[in-house]
């Protein structure tokens, strides 16, 4: 007994895995989300100066 | 160590600035402290679920258990419920004022279970090890360690920012007036 933890690699992978999933599908979600709302905002403002010329 | 530090490391940061962005909405009243307190939050909660995870992960093979109620563990589910709740009192209030005011006093009060996290391994017993600083790590461990921190640091930052842009347009959206129904195109409604 040395103090050292040896092996356990299965969990090492587990948790790179766990947090790259979580940060790529919550980047994805955001950029999604900002890439909706300003389509929508540029088609609201697209229509609004269509009928005010 | 070089996931979970980081996630740490980065995790009291992001929960700073969401204490900096309430303290500042309540003096300032300006939206934009609102935006990116909003921002901070989802963000806070997202680095404290994954705290809670990869610290079960690495429990597991050296605590063998995958969960005690250790004080740092405990304090830190802690704080990950306070701001699980903040973000979901900000999805149930309609009113954008008292949204910003009641989740920017609340963002206060739950910041007290910060400190209490950090300090948790030195006030009581805990299975936990002491917080790793640069002069308790070997040159070997801290290069990796930082480039990793500073990786998760930059992730966050990008992405508080995105988050914090939208959270700005839906405010903005919900203060200007209604447009006509004739003005929305159909692609918009749909």
């Amino acid at each position: 007994m040395n103090g050292i933890v040896t092996g356990g690699w299965n969990f090492v992978l587990a948790a790179y895995i766990v947090t790259g999933t979580v940060l790529v599908a919550y980047s994805i979600h955001t950029i999604r989300e900002l890439r909706q709302k300003l389509q929508i905002r540029e088609a609201l403002t697209r229509v609004t100066k269509g009928t005010s010329s | 160590m070089y996931i979970h530090v980081p996630t740490a490391w980065t995790a009291m940061l992001v929960l700073s600035w969401a204490f900096l962005c309430a303290v500042m909405f309540l003096f300032r009243a300006s939206w934009r402290w609102d935006s990116r307190l909003e921002a901070a939050l989802e963000v806070s909660v997202l680095l404290c679920f994954l705290l809670c995870v990869q610290g079960s992960i690495w429990a597991k093979p050296t605590w063998g258990v995958w969960w005690d109620w250790d004080p740092r563990l405990t304090t830190t589910a802690v704080l990950l419920m306070a701001f699980v709740g903040i973000v979901a009192l900000r999805h149930f209030l309609a009113d954008a004022a008292q949204r910003a005011t009641w989740s920017a006093v609340a963002t206060i009060i739950a910041y007290v279970d910060v400190p209490i996290v950090y300090f948790s391994v030195k006030w009581w017993n805990s299975l936990h090890q002491q917080p790793s600083s640069a002069s308790t790590i070997s040159r070997d461990f801290l290069i990796p360690l930082m480039l990793n921190f500073a990786g998760m640091l930059f992730l966050v930052i990008g992405l508080m920012t995105i988050r914090g842009r939208t959270a700005l347009l839906r405010l903005e959206d919900e203060m200007l007036p209604p447009p006509l129904p004739a003005a929305i195109p159909t692609e918009v409604m749909a």
